[in-house]
């Protein structure tokens, strides 16, 4: 498998030309947040917490 | 005055007292479409005769001395994204431009048990991606304050139709801004609620952790009317909370803003900013202080990075969604939506669930940052000028995220965050078009903003305004 057939999503898709370098800055910025904030407090912590985390955060229930 | 300048509140009012009938209501919204739209666009589609039968079955039911909802023969239209089973709806793309679903959206189900009626589709950008109001299928949907303007998007119908007085009250969807940007540039009211508050059952998905549904109406009371009818948990979309819903309600039709701490956002919120919207925003904050709120300085920490942390959620699950019809329709997508949903591809996986992993602890530690100081977040909707249609037509070209963040960098925050936004319009223009600032809140807490909304609504008569269309 070639570089460029690694890099599709689908066989023979053609990305934009742009998207390279867009997708590119748009990472780094992510992965520069998640360094920024990531540490091993978080090894025992899953995504669906979110909604337990937003519930605890209400100001009453039925307030 | 006509029946269309009339409030959703005072319209649910004069049909329930027998002032008028909820079939004139509707033909005096038909007519005003007619006049209107041609220059707005704010309409992908008209249902002249399901907005009558609509209408006549409430007449009928009132004549009967049935019981009437709260929104009994209000006429309402919405973004062309809420699914009515057999009806036209077409996200506002090429790709569904004939779509019929088989089922009806929650929303549009409670808000028909409520009595409200139904008057079409509107303009959205296509899929709704995209802040401006551009789409390449239907034409760019236009701002009743300045035709040549953007209305913000996605909901730009929602916005300009609301607006422009041809329907009430109208639900739009965010998961970046899209309701609060179109309400905020239209001179509306606009509630972004708590991420799971409304039930996203029948509504088409862009992201599944970021998409919310809510009203844009020209009144507080207007926007409470329309959430208290579809809050709630929903069976059908396990995803909707269950926490008990508020009365919103009760809340708008009692204003209070006396002893309410209100943060101030800055740092963020004032960078890449126009002058003009700042003072707009300072304004606002002054109407709130003379209608007794207490200003206090809050430090809302970095959200540039929360932004970064939002992409690849809305990428990755639009290209999640999009990838069937990306691999086969390819072509059919305008170029700027296949260019966003393309950058899902290249995040990793690793990438994307870093930043649901760390979604519950910066929530937590940013409402511990904010909420132990004050009880509301006053931060502008959008900081800059409203530009042009023709200025913010950039398609897929060079530069064109740098475009459409500018725009949208104040309200993406708090959709990660998954916290409540009210739009809510500047007592002062910018540079001749609305101003807008959004109110936010706690987890849940909508009642509060609300109640702070109709206190700011009386302080500055925003909802007095009216384009001259």
């Amino acid at each position: 498998m070639s570089e460029r057939e690694r890099d599709e999503p689908f066989p023979g898709y053609r990305y934009d030309p742009a998207a390279s370098a867009r997708s590119d800055r748009a990472q780094a910025a992510t992965r520069r947040a998640i360094l920024d904030h990531g540490d091993g407090s978080l090894f025992d912590t899953e995504p669906q917490h979110i909604d337990t985390a937003i519930a605890r955060l209400a100001p009453e229930a039925g307030a | 005055m006509s029946l269309t300048d009339l409030t959703l509140a005072q319209a649910a009012a004069g049909v329930a007292a027998g002032e008028f009938t909820a079939m004139e209501l509707t033909e005096a919204a038909l007519a005003r479409i007619e006049a209107v739209n041609p220059a707005l666009n704010a309409f992908v589609r008209v249902e002249e005769e399901t907005a009558r039968k609509g209408a006549a079955e409430v007449d009928a039911l009132r004549a009967a001395g049935g019981p009437l909802g709260p929104l009994a023969g209000v006429p309402l239209a919405h973004k062309d994204m809420y699914y009515r089973a057999g009806g036209l709806t077409t996200c506002g793309s090429k790709i569904r431009r004939e779509f019929r679903p088989e089922a009806t959206s929650t929303a549009l189900k409670r808000l028909a048990n409520a009595g409200a009626t139904y008057l079409g589709g509107l303009n959205m950008a296509e899929f709704a991606m995209g802040p401006t109001g551009h789409n390449e299928h239907f034409g760019p949907c236009r701002n009743p304050w300045d035709t040549d303007r953007i209305t913000g998007g996605s909901s730009s119908g929602s916005g300009s139709a609301t607006a422009a007085r041809l329907c009430y009250g109208a639900l739009g969807s965010d998961t970046g801004g899209s309701i609060r940007l179109p309400a905020g540039i239209c001179n509306l009211a606009g509630m972004k609620p708590t991420q799971t508050r409304v039930s996203r059952f029948g509504v088409m998905g862009l992201s599944f952790s970021l998409d919310n549904v809510g009203p844009l109406t020209r009144t507080v009371l207007d926007n409470a009317l329309m959430l208290a009818a579809i809050a709630g948990h929903d069976p059908l979309d396990p995803t909707s909370a269950h926490m008990p819903v508020s009365d919103y309600v009760a809340a708008a039709s009692a204003p209070r803003a006396s002893g309410v701490r209100v943060g101030v956002a800055r740092g963020f919120f004032e960078e890449d900013a126009d002058e003009p919207a700042l003072a707009a925003r300072d304004g606002a904050l002054a109407a709130l202080v003379a209608a007794g709120a207490q200003p206090v300085e809050v430090d809302v920490g970095d959200m540039a990075r929360i932004n970064a942390l939002s992409a690849p959620l809305t990428a990755c699950e639009a290209a999640t969604l999009h990838a069937h019809w990306l691999r086969e329709r390819r072509d059919d997508y305008g170029a700027q939506m296949r260019a966003r949903c393309e950058m899902g591809f290249r995040f990793s996986a690793v990438d994307y669930l870093s930043a649901q992993q760390l979604r519950p602890r910066i929530v937590a530690e940013f409402a511990e940052r904010v909420f132990s100081r004050c009880d509301v977040l006053l931060a502008p909707t959008f900081n800059v000028a409203t530009p042009t249609i023709e200025e913010t037509d950039v398609g897929a070209s060079q530069g064109f995220e740098a475009v459409i963040s500018r725009i949208s960098r104040c309200t993406r925050p708090f959709n990660y965050l998954t916290l409540p936004g009210l739009a809510l319009p500047t007592p002062e223009a910018v540079l001749g078009m609305p101003g807008s600032i959004q109110l936010v809140g706690r987890p849940f807490g909508e009642a509060a903003l609300y109640s702070l909304g109709a206190a700011y609504e009386a302080e500055t008569g925003f909802s007095d305004r009216a384009p001259s269309l």
